[in-house]
């Protein structure tokens, strides 16, 4: 994985420059930032969750259930940048596999013994990805797509959302500590990363912006460009996951458990907001905050490569995701769960392979 | 200094016959490539596609894709990419192998349900991170991710004790216990010397670490002889095992023979004759106990793993000795609903 630099190539060319631009503002406008506003979303999570736990109100379970579809959303955009840390701790299926083990968490809430002490430790360090994350976190707070009855939620249910919520809390500032450094945490985030004994070693981020230089696994910056898009866990596999598996495998089997997000009928929005990551990721950054900055961006770089090739993949990615309802994961109709047939997702899963084969022609292009 | 980790390997890695089949043949051209005038300044010298000798195509033109990034090892060749249908099957077959198996219940026909009632593994990426071996651990826990860790538990010729599963289960779907109950398992890293003083002739020295499992008597759910064993088996990885299918028949006969010339204990490429009655040269597990993917035992490593049944194979992956056990666990079968 060694760079071969030639020891007589000394000078930066412009080329350089504006890759480690472009890289540099994915970095810090893209993911830093997605993982920072997720570790804050899960943060309000946990609170918002605490409280409700002490004060049983109608109105708590709304507001925890807002900060969840907060979070989701957060978490949801980043799936277009799994590839290091996500990966390679396994927090992508620790704190999102579905379906919920329905089955092991009546047994664990029927078990006194261990709910009697449930807390986020028991929870990281006991329980397995069908018994955590999100869509734990979701089968507590939802059905039917809105927040629960309050008279529903058992006190057990309660403090297993607490420590499950703990545990995604930690999950997620272990995630933005990863790609940013622990120095560049809050007090708050170091103080738990120092709780809990979570070693942080590297930094991801620094890895992708230093791409070409001494001390980045990516020995061209080419290289790390070729990760965010090509990659299985980065907006090529997003995008192909979204139409071949996360939409087409409950419209084949045709079975509601086989959905994501099903008690919150949040799928639709988590399938665009997969999307949205990739547009993130292409586009030069988020679309708030006025982070957004196009100019410094892969479409932008792939224009000045072949400005056919970039508009097309700028064209590929919003049509997939189809803001105005009128192409790709925009035409399903709400809720997916209730249209499970082809005809009502046909048009989101040809966006999605559109837009995998679109990225396939633009690393070719990146390439040569 | 260095560090090398000593372990016994996993002999029994074979997932998904699917998966495996269509997976994985694949070269990192990037890699291979050496350094030139074009490497300077940023700009890989990767070739394309459609200029490469044949000798690129490390797994033939269908089954080598060319992919730098942290997830190759996951990607699809063109064979599968070019087919509808085989794409579909892989991508189906992906779900399988990155994601958690549940226990049914409530969630009765979801995909990935039946986990249980004992378990080693609720998913196959669990062991094998990025299609890849495990991680070293300092614990074994079934539910850490990355740990790649089967426990062999023997008697003193080796032979696995026969009221444990050769893949000893630590999980179980409550009101079940596991046949080996994790607080009871212990591993410390010691230090180790070698013969040549972990030193190399150059003078630069090396640190040998290795394993020591034990498991404490009481941890055990089912009978235990009085003379027992444990060590470590780890995952490997996956990738490359769609090349090893690829080497047809006659030509690892041929190589097995031309080795026998040298040896009598020459176990690749030895004939053997699988559960349907097919013979084919041995090739896979370190048992050299497999000759395709597709028969016997060789497929059943995921099935083993979760437990988990379909509709060929009806049975669980316990011992009557278990099933014994558990029978006459007052509180499991009170749990259950019986009576003594």
């Amino acid at each position: 994985m060694s760079s071969c630099k030639s020891d007589g190539n000394s000078s930066e060319t412009p080329t350089d420059k504006t890759l480690k631009e472009i890289l540099t503002q994915y970095v810090n406008n893209t993911v830093r930032i997605t993982y920072h506003n997720l570790a804050d979303a899960s943060i309000e999570l946990e609170k918002a969750c605490e409280t409700l736990q002490s004060n049983k109100t109608q109105t708590n379970v709304d507001s925890a259930a807002h900060a969840w579809v907060k979070a989701r959303k957060y978490w949801e955009s980043s799936e277009a940048f799994l590839f290091g840390p996500a990966t390679i701790r396994g927090i992508d299926p620790h704190i999102d596999s579905w379906p919920l083990d329905k089955s092991q968490l009546d047994a664990l809430l029927g078990n006194a013994t261990i709910m009697a002490n449930f807390n986020a430790d028991y929870a990281t360090n006991n329980l397995n990805g069908g018994l955590l994350g999100f869509h734990a976190l979701e089968y507590v707070l939802f059905r039917d797509g809105a927040s629960r009855s309050v008279s529903d939620i058992s006190d057990n249910e309660l403090k297993y959302a607490v420590g499950v919520a703990g545990d995604l809390k930690l999950q997620s500032v272990t995630l933005e500590a990863d790609w940013s450094g622990e120095d560049n945490l809050s007090a708050e985030k170091q103080s738990l990363l120092k709780d809990k004994e979570v070693t942080v070693s590297e930094n991801w981020g620094d890895q992708i912006m230093d791409a070409g230089e001494s001390g980045s696994q990516y020995k061209t910056q080419k290289e790390a460009i070729l990760e965010i898009l090509q990659a299985e866990k980065g907006c090529r596999g997003i995008a192909d996951e979204v139409g071949n598996t996360k939409i087409t495998d409950p419209v084949n089997s045709g079975n509601v458990l086989d959905v994501e997000s099903w008690y919150s009928w949040n799928s639709k929005y988590d399938f665009q907001n997969n999307i949205r990551g990739v547009l993130n990721s292409c586009d030069g950054g988020v679309d708030y905050d006025n982070k957004r900055d196009t100019k410094l961006s892969i479409i932008s770089y792939v224009k000045s490569l072949d400005l056919a090739e970039g508009t097309k993949l700028e064209t590929a990615i919003t049509d997939a995701i189809g803001e105005d309802g009128k192409t790709g994961i925009g035409t399903i109709p709400y809720p997916f769960r209730n249209h499970l047939n082809k005809a009502d997702t046909q048009k989101a899963i040809d966006a999605c392979n559109n837009l995998v084969d679109v990225i396939d022609e633009v690393c070719v292009l990146i390439q040569k | 200094m260095r560090y090398v980790f000593l372990y016994r390997n996993n002999k029994d890695y074979e997932i998904m016959k699917k998966l495996f089949y269509l997976l994985i043949m694949f070269t990192i051209a990037g890699h291979l490539s050496s350094c030139s005038d074009k490497d300077a300044g940023g700009s890989p010298s990767k070739p394309t596609t459609d200029s490469l000798a044949e000798e690129w195509y490390t797994g033939g033109k269908l089954g080598t894709s060319f992919n730098e990034t942290s997830s190759a090892y996951e990607e699809s060749t063109p064979v599968v990419n070019n087919n509808a249908t085989y794409l579909a099957e892989f991508n189906h077959g992906e779900t399988f192998f990155e994601n958690v198996f549940v226990t049914g219940g409530s969630s009765a026909g979801a995909t990935r349900t039946g986990l249980g009632p004992v378990y080693v593994r609720n998913s196959c990426i669990s062991c094998h991170p990025n299609y890849g071996h495990g991680k070293r651990m300092e614990r074994y826990r079934a539910d850490d991710f990355g740990n790649g860790y089967l426990l062999v538990v023997t008697d003193s010729a080796d032979n696995y004790i026969s009221s444990l599963t050769a893949m000893p289960q630590t999980k179980a779907v409550a009101p079940y216990l596991p046949p080996i109950e994790e607080s009871g398992i212990h591993i410390v890293w010691k230090d180790y010397t070698d013969e040549f003083g972990n030193k190399f002739s150059d003078g630069e020295t090396y640190s040998l670490i290795y394993p020591e499992v034990t498991i404490d008597r009481d941890a055990f759910n089912v009978p235990m002889p009085s003379y027992y064993k444990v060590r470590l088996e780890a995952t490997i990885g996956i990738y490359g095992t769609g090349l090893v299918d690829a080497i047809p028949d006659d030509s690892i006969r041929a190589q097995f023979t031309k080795e026998s010339a040298y040896s009598t204990n020459v176990k690749i490429g030895k004939d053997i004759t699988e559960v349907d009655g097919t013979t084919h040269p041995a090739r896979f597990t370190y048992g050299l106990t497999r000759g395709t993917l597709q028969n016997g035992p060789g497929a059943n490593a995921m099935w083993n793993i979760t437990n988990v049944t379909r509709s060929n194979r009806t049975y669980n992956y316990i011992t009557a000795a278990y099933a014994t056990a558990m029978s006459q666990n007052k509180d499991v079968q009170k749990a259950l609903g019986e009576d003594e």
